[in-house]
């Protein structure tokens, strides 16, 4: 109690850091749990994306979505599908579009 | 502008993500953290090497930390009243000073991940006050490898969701900070209290 009574500030500090601490601790806890929902999971394709991390994302195997969205496969290390888009003269729309349906065809086919 | 950066991630990964955290530690605006977060989950998926990215990333803010320190040394007085003409900067400057002085190395170790808007100017503090240089060096350099660790390895943990790796960094980096706070202020109320009894 004389420590309380010496250092009411310190020790207001030093509660206020652990509750800090507890609640960061929390919040990391729910975001684990919220993240780890496969629905949460899935980013939305984006131009800036390569084909394998499109695949991590959504959770089906990178060579066969390359297969399954016709594109081709990368001699010269990843790609982004923007780079995709601008060897083959097509609007880089078009591939996220060939992409997106191309996963929902492969997650339909999955039991 | 960090669309485009993120797009030429996979292409020119390490180097990039070099420059970025490079120029970061100079204060030019660009999407460090978010840039680190990615190269991590392209790290995780194979298009990037994890260990290649966190060594550019480390090299990149260690040298950024060094050309800022260096710049103050050897610029000295004049390179500060040129730099202390702008409002905002003076008012950052102002604050990197008074925690530097009050804390030094500490100081320069937290302004890496914690309180990182003033790292560049913490450097520059430090290399005009002719702080030494070794110990700027190792602190700067730890707390650099806490901003990379955390980034890199939020993107490599969480890759497939940049969403989740960014809130995932800074409930991780939040924690460190109340939790070395709380540790810090545990350990002088262990020493008032022996010291009082």
């Amino acid at each position: 109690m004389s420590l309380w009574r010496r250092h009411p500030i310190l020790i207001t500090a030093f509660a206020i850091a652990l509750v800090l601490t507890l609640a960061f601790a929390l919040r990391f806890t729910a975001q684990v749990l919220y993240w780890s929902n496969p629905a949460h999971q899935n980013q939305r394709v984006e131009a800036w994306m390569t084909v394998a991390y499109i695949a991590r994302s959504w959770e089906v195997h990178g060579p066969d979505l390359l297969i399954e969205a016709a594109l081709p496969v990368s001699t010269k290390g990843p790609r982004t599908l923007a780079r995709i888009a601008a060897e083959r003269g097509l609007p880089v729309a078009q591939i996220i579009a060939e992409v997106e349906a191309a996963i929902l065809r492969m997650k339909a086919s999955q039991p | 502008m960090s669309e485009w950066a993120l797009d030429a991630v996979p292409t020119y990964g390490p180097w990039l993500v070099a420059l970025v955290t490079f120029l970061s530690c100079l204060a030019v605006p660009v999407p460090a953290s978010i840039l680190m977060l990615a190269a991590g989950g392209f790290s995780a998926v194979g298009d990037l090497v994890l260990w290649q990215v966190a060594a550019a990333a480390l090299l990149g803010a260690i040298a950024g930390d060094q050309a800022g320190y260096w710049a103050a040394r050897l610029g000295g007085a004049g390179l500060m009243e040129r730099l202390s003409h702008s409002v905002t900067r003076t008012a950052v400057l102002t604050r990197a000073r008074a925690l530097v002085a009050s804390h030094g190395v500490i100081a320069v170790f937290l302004t890496r991940w914690l309180l990182s808007p003033l790292g560049p100017y913490a450097n520059l503090v430090t290399g005009a006050a002719r702080f030494g240089w070794a110990p700027f060096t190792l602190a700067a350099a730890a707390g650099e490898a806490v901003w990379v660790g955390v980034y890199v390895g939020a993107g490599h943990s969480f890759a497939g969701n940049l969403s989740a790796a960014t809130e995932f960094a800074g409930s991780i980096l939040g924690f460190l900070a109340a939790g070395a706070v709380a540790a810090g202020l545990g350990w002088w109320l262990i020493t008032l209290g022996r010291s009082d009894s």
